[in-house]
């Protein structure tokens, strides 16, 4: 397998994208494969000579997971990792948390009078998570603050 | 690097005090869960990278991959002047010739950038 050079001038000219299930597809019009689906000009795969790669060709962005809690070094437990959100968004993760952790306790109880406390205040606890995430999220760790100005056109 | 990073085991003493009797693993567990919940809105945006392969059409985004996509919304190929030049999406997402799907996942290896 070798590497080769990107040749292609302005690929926006000549690649497409899209995703089919998990998989995301690469077709471009450039290069000849050799047949009447696959000569220039048609979207097929990338044709770069049998083997050859080019490195580091693709680039992709996304919305992502966090990653999982894990090990810091690899031989600390997970609990001293810390963890893949944006600061913003942990006390959201300890209302999910605690609210998660109050449910469980509250089935657990065999007073009804704790219980239903402890039902309680896992419902605001959930309560406060979906705000924090679900609406407030996005506008929490956008990056985008400070006042708007709007430059007039120079009428000169 | 921020300035301020939380570990697990502050939220662990943070929901200590609201369930005394809690282990470190159940609150690990459920640390976990909440990141996958949380991965489903669009509160973190990322961007990986992996080598254009001669004949290959599909590049795998499984799970078990080194990145886990929730949505993906941009796509770049490398020109020949060294940039990373935006491509379009298909919309109808087909073409003529059938490319064989199976093995995407061994073939790809993403890196986060």
């Amino acid at each position: 397998m070798a590497a080769v050079s990107s040749t292609y001038k302005d690929p926006s000219d000549t690649f497409v994208w899209w995703i089919e299930g998990d998989r995301l597809a690469i077709a471009t019009t450039e290069g000849d494969g050799g047949t009447n689906e696959t000569d220039k000009g048609q979207l097929k795969a990338v044709s770069l000579g049998s083997g050859n790669t080019i490195t580091d060709g693709l680039i992709i962005s996304y919305y992502a997971e966090p990653d999982k809690l894990v090990s810091p070094d690899g031989t600390k437990p997970a609990i001293e990792g810390t963890i893949d959100i944006d600061n913003v968004l942990q006390p959201a993760l300890i209302d999910y948390v605690k609210g998660k952790a109050l449910m469980d306790a509250a089935a657990r109880a065999k007073d009804p009078g704790l219980a239903q406390i402890k039902m309680a205040s896992a419902q605001q606890c959930m309560a406060n998570y979906k705000e924090a995430v679900r609406r407030y999220g996005m506008k929490k760790n956008d990056k985008v603050g400070g006042t708007r100005a709007i430059a007039p056109v120079d009428m000169r | 690097m921020a300035a301020i990073e939380f570990t697990a085991k502050e939220i662990y003493s943070r929901v200590l005090q609201a369930v005394p009797d809690v282990s470190e693993n159940y609150v690990l567990n459920l640390i976990n869960e909440a990141l996958i919940d949380m991965g489903r809105y669009t509160n973190q945006i990322e961007n990986a990278k992996t080598d254009l392969k001669h004949n290959q059409l599909w590049y795998a985004l499984d799970d078990d991959e080194a990145i886990t996509v929730n949505k993906l919304f941009r796509c770049t190929i490398l020109n020949s002047d060294g940039e990373y030049i935006k491509i379009p999406r298909l919309s109808n997402g087909e073409i003529k010739q059938f490319y064989n799907e199976s093995n995407t996942a061994s073939n790809t290896s993403w890196t986060e950038v």
